[in-house]
């Protein structure tokens, strides 16, 4: 137990403790102690906060609007406190919650909503995002969604359809229903919305879906022969990039989603792939094996300007910005197998999160703190090798698998849903 | 001519379109031969073989950029800090390992620090010194911004210190290094006039003209090193010849 636990955190530092706290169950109706779980798992889940056990707590029947009483928490190591109650009220909840600084004896934030009694779980979300705001600094990423390739049967014929659940798991649902393979979702930075590539009938060209999550409703935004990856959305949803390949390579063009007017950026003999905006839209990086081995390269959004980042053994792909523009995170493949890793987007500070046999396809929580990717573990005998969701912090400390009802690949982080 | 066209526009045809204005530049003579023989097997081999030399040189010379830009980092790094050593040493602040050692108490009077009295060269100067020196520190580092506050703050508040100068064009430093040439000509500019018999005065206006020649005021830039054999004629051998060297780059009559 650190002597001095404090109700903050830095986590840039090289260097510290989880925060303990201490979340006891809410009051006024049975859906609050299910509420305190889902709080306790995020937090414990960000690595940021150790959650003080149950059993442990010593006052009992804490109150939800008065101060606790501190010295009994202080005495069991928590920094923080929060409580909460939920009270029925003509057909919707309303739920007030409190994180106590037991460290100096006072609120530290607070929140009172009310709600359809089946956002329960949203609304546990949120809470989780305060504290984690309030205690880091930094906005939260828990009340977010995660789209993902789930992946079943035997390795030479795999059923792959696009499902979404919430961040840690819940609500899992399927978006195709596998008659057919669809791959690579990317969400909109704006909306809830992904688009993702789905093969035809017998293997015909894939074409590019663009669905709403919510509503359910479903576009054609174009075929598109020749193309392995679904565009990815500017960070104002106006537009797409992607690439498209041709002559035996391929290149990269922006696509206005509204008047899906196609628009070529690069133009070489090399294979140009992968393309991903920046935060601001200024910038595109993309892949490129123009000078001999897959590189990474970054550009203006309107094509020009291209110069090289990456410039270490082996191969780079599937580069992705980090919503908060601060770093860029990778794919890499070297003789020592494959990695996930970060650098800036100068190319400087390289450094490798997670490694393994096969690890791929990285996407960044919308505060950019945390990267969700996945792991394959070598198939043999005509299964395919399982593969499973990870996140991992941009540390590279605190790793931990994200459960699936199937084998799941190539993630896809949604922004914090609107409240 | 006009038959050589039209044997030449089947081999063209199985070229991808893109390599084509390459392939016409750098394949005249091959292509020719070849198409007059009508071998377009061998121009396809030919290409082939061009764009794997072309990828590989790619290749070489982005990592020869990379090296090339890793290189002048260093150098840079090296020229601030050995500049920064020298002048501890003509402070006479500096021991034998070239940092100044702390000044005792001046981390105790630092919150107070009165800047209105112009300090004095010497003991009772250390909150200024210590100012300067953590401007300096946070340039080393290569946080710019940081030492553009710092010697800012610095300027307004000690002008008349013999450190102004140094300061002035520290700042005009912290711009240029990030390529903001505007504000680094302003900075740089204004060193030249408040501070021209600075011990930095030479560099000043130097790094001035070099800032104009980068904003493109080529007969500007021109007229700020025609001046610096009159404003400095005991500069150093070495900044005389870095003029010489701008003036030349520059076209300067």
């Amino acid at each position: 137990m650190p002597a001095r636990a404090q109700l903050t955190i830095d986590m840039t530092r090289p260097s510290f403790e989880p925060v303990p706290i201490a979340i006891v169950d809410f009051k006024g109706d049975s859906v609050g102690a299910q509420m305190a779980g889902v709080i306790r798992n995020d937090l414990q889940n960000s690595g940021l906060f150790r959650v003080i056990p149950q059993g442990s707590y010593i006052q009992q029947n804490v109150d939800a609007t008065s101060p606790p009483q501190f010295p009994s928490w202080r005495q069991i190591g928590a920094a923080g406190l929060v409580v909460g109650q939920v009270v029925q009220s003509g057909g919707n909840i309303k739920v007030d919650f409190r994180l106590w600084d037991v460290v100096v004896g006072q609120q530290a934030t607070g929140l009172s909503f009310t709600s359809q009694p089946s956002n329960w779980r949203r609304l546990a979300h949120i809470i989780a995002d305060a504290i984690y705001k309030r205690v880091t600094g930094e906005e939260g990423y828990f009340d977010t969604r995660v789209a993902y390739v789930s992946e079943s049967g035997p390795g030479n014929n795999r059923t792959k359809r696009i499902a979404i659940m919430d961040q840690d798991g819940a609500n899992n649902r399927y978006i195709t229903d596998g008659r057919t393979i669809a791959l690579t979702p990317r969400f909109s930075p704006t909306l809830q919305e992904i688009v993702y590539m789905a093969y035809g009938e017998n293997n015909t060209p894939p074409r590019v879906y663009l669905q709403n999550v919510d509503s359910g409703r479903r576009e054609l935004l174009g075929n598109f022969p020749g193309m392995s990856f679904a565009p990815r959305f500017s960070p104002d949803g106006t537009k797409v990039v992607m690439s498209i390949s041709a002559d035996g390579n391929s290149d990269l063009y922006e696509m206005d989603v509204r008047g899906r007017q196609l628009r070529r950026l690069t133009n070489t003999p090399a294979i140009d792939t992968s393309p991903c905006y920046s935060n601001d839209g200024t910038q595109i990086v993309f892949n490129s094996d123009r000078g001999g081995a897959q590189q990474l390269y970054v550009m203006s959004s309107g094509g020009g300007g291209e110069r090289r980042i990456s410039f270490g053994e082996g191969r780079y792909a599937t580069p992705v910005w980090s919503p908060r523009g601060d770093f860029i995170a990778f794919t890499k493949i070297s003789s020592g197998g494959f990695g996930i890793g970060v650098m800036r987007p100068d190319g400087s500070g390289e450094r490798t999160l997670a490694s393994g046999f096969l690890v791929e396809g990285p996407t960044w929580a919308p505060n950019g703190r945390v990267i969700m990717f996945f792991r394959g573990q070598p198939s043999g005998g005509g299964r395919a090798g399982a593969v499973t969701l990870h996140q991992v912090d941009i540390t590279g400390r605190f790793e931990r698998q994200v459960p699936t009802p199937t084998d799941a690949s190539d993630p896809a982080w949604s922004p914090l849903i609107p409240q | 001519m006009a038959a050589f066209g039209v044997k030449l526009l089947p081999a063209m045809k199985i070229i991808p379109s893109r390599f084509a204005l390459l392939s016409a530049l750098v394949l005249a003579l091959p292509t020719v031969a070849a198409a007059q023989r009508g071998d377009s097997v061998y121009v396809d081999d030919r290409l082939n073989q061009l764009q794997q030399s072309l990828t590989m040189m790619t290749g070489q010379i982005e990592q020869l950029q990379h090296r090339n830009a890793q290189l002048q980092q260093q150098l840079e790094k090296m020229q601030t800090d050995y500049e920064y050593r020298i002048e501890q040493l003509e402070k006479g602040g500096g021991g034998a390992g070239g940092r100044p050692a702390p000044r005792p108490g001046a981390q105790a009077a630092a919150p107070a620090a009165a800047p209105s009295a112009a300090p004095s060269p010497g003991a009772a100067g250390g909150s200024a010194d210590q100012l300067y020196d953590e401007a300096f520190k946070k340039l080393q580092d290569g946080d710019y911004a940081g030492a553009e506050r710092g010697f800012k703050t610095f300027v307004q508040r000690n002008p008349q210190n013999k450190l102004a100068g140094n300061a002035q064009y520290w700042l005009g430093e912290t711009y240029y290094a990030r390529r903001d040439y505007q504000n680094a000509m302003t900075a740089f500019a204004e060193g030249y006039k408040a501070y021209k018999a600075s011990p930095k005065g030479p560099d000043n206006l130097l790094k001035l003209g070099i800032t104009m020649a980068a904003l493109n005021r080529k007969s500007d830039a021109c007229a700020v090193f025609a001046r610096f054999s009159q404003d400095y004629p005991r500069a150093t051998d070495l900044q005389k010849r870095r003029i010489d060297q701008e003036r030349q780059k520059n076209g300067c009559g």
